[in-house]
């Protein structure tokens, strides 16, 4: 007897449905499975069998025959256990074979007939709704977070007796759902700690202000121990809080890449990734046979962390040149070409020679030469991409004593969210969202200088023999710096400020030594 | 030189790695490049001052063709001069230990110019780059010639400044003539001989070595008048040239740091040893002046600087700066202004160039000699 049930296969960040093909047959015993798979789905016929052993299933001897189709597509994972293995007992006859066409099947079997969760569920139980699925039965441990996807049924199973009584109609469980009000988006800033716990640091702070204002990437330098990872980390704690739609998208990448679990399965909070530096390219962009989400992907929406940016491989450094233009990163491999979001705010930071203490030549000894060796590892490009750039100094012991009354991070959150208001107001016809993401037409467009700041502008742009990108860079960041302060145009002030953030392109090499 | 005389003394110096003292009564034994050129092992090793190491020397540079050498540095534009020519600068003939020969760049300094050598740190701090600037400048503006070692850090930013300042200066290596050494002084290697000279007591090709370092520096002391010393650390390579000059009767002139600074620790035990103590050119500019009554009193200088000019809230800035770096944070703190205006007041402080930003968000006063 021939049957079939729905199941899904992850590529991407997204999913697409899988038919679990069943024929039992008379003839020589045998258990063969076809549809070009990979070697965990080929390995699912000894846990299959032996999981409806031990659930009191018997199966005939009898010419089993599976297909995953299309056949075209490279099937992988573990999802595919569940699916064949009800698929086999329906055309065994040991469960009835209605109901089950609008049904999508997905789920890891244990030998001992238990079901184990799996990742992806997000886009997969999506991709059901999507194509007008009723009902999905998932493990059990991931039901909260495909419960996530409304206007379809999630079922959490846990055993395969259990996906059997449901089946033949015996157990009737009712669909799992999440309440998302009772998900508390103020979590947001926990577990990022808070700029209360940062004393002094005011350059700092205001200048991750202006960068989570204007979504710019911003570089850190400064001697060892001054604090730089210590702010960078706070960092989304002061981004504005994640929409649903933003939410949605982070958990379908975070549901790919198996980071969320029980507890945690919906991303609630911006992401954070610090991925050290002996990260490979593959690591951070993403790759593998199968491409998966690498750490760029990881940090959308959120803030990607390089501490000790001179440490990192060259070949890494470079990797993050298209995706920071293209905000999305594309892999190509054989069988297919993978689009992942890479939409990531770059914080990085870096000591300013090898010892980490230089102007300060009490304590550096570091050679000229040495020195400019070490800032020289940082490719071009890069720096080019980084509009923020600011020395972070030690702190002194009175004011690490002194009781002061810190700016908490949701002060300085409510600011950066009436900011990006602004933006999202004055681009909303434009396609872009905040002012890192002007091109140089816009900028022309946008970044009105009053007059004093058009004359500043000009000697300062004389004295530094700045170049166009940096001009440019500069605007960007005085506009975001004029939003801040609710002014239409940039002001002397603002552009003055965003001078003494602009990045590394006008160092002077001959300052050192 | 004539012409043989010229190809013999190239050999001569080729020869000089042995030992400039040995070399030199080599050179009386055998009564110049020729005889040595001319001598067989058994006198080499007659003269019992060499060992086989040096007469392996003396004999194997004999099978170059130094006609051939001779053309090779004409191309180059290397000059080729011995002690005994009479372009021979007059002061260094009278040190202890007078170079046989030397090769340079350019010209040499001219005998009755004054000229002040700057040396000091090659990991100065921009307390030590701004004071180099200034004093350099300064000098070259009242006609005084820099001599230094081309060397990265208080070096270099005085031969730039000098030469920036329309003056000219003579670097004096430890390497070969045609060696550009350090990399980064590129720029003063192409431009020295245009504006002074680059010379050199080794045999063009001659790759830096330590070893080299000390025994040039009694050149630097020797060519110029008087020796400034800008930050030196304790057991600094500043210090042989110190003794040289000391040697050879010169005055030394050293430059305060403050008393805790590491740098400039051995500055301050020059004075308390009996340095003259330097805290503005005209300190030395005047004693020259005593030698050499045409300097200028005064350099002719665009004293761009006024304070009077600048605006109350700019001068409250101006007034927290000094030549030791502060970070913007501390400047925020001591002036308690808030950051938008302080860093328009550093943007157009910097622009009138009253301040440099030595560093990312960390601020100098640019200094200027006599303030």
């Amino acid at each position: 007897m021939f049957y079939k049930v729905y199941s899904a296969s992850v590529s991407g960040i997204d999913a697409r449905i899988i038919q679990v093909e069943a024929d039992v047959s008379e003839g020589l015993p045998l258990f063969s499975m076809v549809g070009f798979l990979a070697s965990e789905v080929r390995e699912a016929k000894e846990r299959v069998k032996t999981a409806l052993k031990n659930s009191g299933f018997c199966l005939k001897p009898k010419h089993i025959t599976v297909n995953l189709s299309p056949a075209d597509i490279r099937k992988a994972g573990t999802a595919y256990d569940l699916p064949i293995a009800v698929s086999v007992m329906a055309a065994s006859g040991l469960l009835p074979m209605d109901n089950i066409n609008s049904l999508l099947i997905v789920g890891e079997l244990s030998l001992d007939g238990k079901i184990n969760g799996i990742s992806g569920i997000l886009p997969i139980v999506a991709a059901a709704k999507e194509h007008g699925f009723k009902t999905c039965i998932i493990p059990e441990e991931n039901k909260a977070e495909g419960a996530i996807i409304h206007g379809i049924d999630v079922i959490g199973v846990k055993s395969i007796s259990e996906i059997a009584g449901y089946l033949k109609g015996t157990l009737k469980p009712a669909p799992f759902r999440v309440d998302f009000s009772s998900l508390v988006r103020e979590e947001q800033e926990k577990g990022y700690g808070d700029f209360a716990e940062i004393s002094g640091q005011k350059l700092a702070k205001r200048a991750i202000e202006i960068a989570a204002s204007g979504n710019h990437n911003i570089l850190l330098s400064g001697p060892p121990g001054a604090g730089k990872t210590m702010l960078a980390r706070r960092m989304p704690s002061i981004l504005p809080s994640l929409s649903m739609e933003e939410s949605l998208r982070l958990s379908r990448i975070y549901s790919v890449s198996g980071l969320l679990d029980k507890d945690n399965f919906f991303v609630t909070k911006r992401p954070f990734r610090a991925p050290h530096h002996t990260a490979t390219v593959t690591s951070i962009v993403g790759g593998g046979r199968i491409p998966v989400p690498g750490e760029i992907t990881l940090a959308t929406g959120g803030v990607l962390f390089f501490d000790e940016l001179p440490e990192f491989e060259h070949s890494v450094i470079e990797a993050l040149r298209q995706p920071l233009e293209e905000r999305e990163v594309t892999i190509s491999r054989l069988d297919a070409t993978y689009t992942f979001p890479a939409d990531f705010l770059l914080a990085a930071s870096m000591n300013p020679c090898p010892c980490g203490y230089y102007p300060d030549r009490t304590r550096c000894k570091c050679s000229a030469s040495a020195i400019q060796r070490y800032s020289g590892k940082i490719s071009r490009p890069i720096l080019d991409r980084i509009d923020i750039y600011i020395n972070v100094q030690e702190i002194r012991y009175d004011e690490l004593c002194a009781k002061q009354d810190n700016e908490s991070s949701e002060n300085i959150r409510r600011r950066v969210e009436r900011a990006r208001e602004i933006q999202r107001e004055r681009y909303r016809d434009r396609g872009i969202e905040c002012n890192s993401q002007l091109n140089n037409a816009m900028i022309e467009e946008f970044c009105k200088l009053e007059k004093m700041a058009r004359e500043m502008f000009e000697a300062v742009y004389k004295k530094y023999r700045l170049s166009a990108r940096a001009y440019y860079r500069i605007l960007k960041v005085a506009r975001t710096i004029a939003d801040m302060d609710e002014s239409d145009i940039v002001k002397q002030e603002h552009l003055s400020e965003a001078i003494c953030y602009r990045g590394f392109e006008t160092y002077r090499p001959e300052v050192f030594s | 030189m004539n012409g043989t005389e010229m190809y013999f003394g190239l050999y001569a110096s080729a020869v000089s790695r042995i030992g400039n003292i040995k070399l030199a009564k080599l050179l009386k034994i055998f009564g110049g490049p020729e005889g040595l050129y001319r001598a067989g092992e058994k006198e080499l090793i007659s003269t019992k001052l060499l060992n086989e190491k040096d007469i392996y020397v003396i004999l194997g540079m004999r099978d170059y063709d130094y006609q051939n050498e001779y053309n090779k540095l004409s191309d180059k534009g290397i000059y080729f001069i011995s002690r005994h020519d009479k372009e021979f600068p007059e002061r260094l003939k009278c040190i202890n230990d007078v170079p046989e020969y030397l090769f340079y760049r350019g010209r040499l300094p001219a005998d009755g110019n004054p000229y002040i050598a700057i040396i000091g740190s090659r990991n100065c701090s921009s307390y030590g780059r701004e004071i180099s600037t200034a004093l350099a400048a300064e000098f070259a503006r009242c006609g005084i010639g820099i001599i230094s070692g081309m060397a990265s850090g208080i070096d270099g930013h005085a031969q730039r400044a000098a030469l920036g300042a329309g003056g000219e200066s003579y670097g004096v290596l430890g390497c070969g003539a045609d060696i550009c050494y350090p990399k980064t002084n590129y720029d003063l290697f192409c431009e020295l001989p245009y504006r002074g000279g680059i010379i050199s007591e080794y045999y063009p090709g001659t790759q830096p070595h330590a070893m080299l370092f000390p025994q040039r520096n009694r050149i630097i002391a020797g060519l110029a008048d008087c020796v400034v010393v800008i930050e030196a650390r304790k057991r600094s390579g500043t210090l042989i040239t110190v003794g040289h000059a000391l040697e050879q009767g010169k005055e030394v002139y050293a430059v305060p740091g403050r008393i805790n600074d590491e740098l400039s620790s051995s500055c301050n035990d020059l004075i308390k040893q009996g340095a003259a103590t330097l805290t503005t050119p005209y300190d030395v500019i005047s004693e020259l002046q005593k030698i050499y009554p045409g300097i200028k009193g005064r350099g002719a200088g665009d004293n761009k600087k006024n304070i009077n000019l600048l605006a109350s809230r700019e001068k409250i800035v101006y007034a927290c700066l000094s030549l030791h770096p502060k970070h913007l944070d501390e400047l925020v703190d001591e002036t308690g202004m808030r950051l938008s205006e302080l860093s328009g007041i550093l943007v157009s402080l910097e622009i009138r160039g009253m301040i440099t930003e030595i560093m990312k968000n960390q601020y100098i006063k640019c200094y200027e000699a006599g303030e």
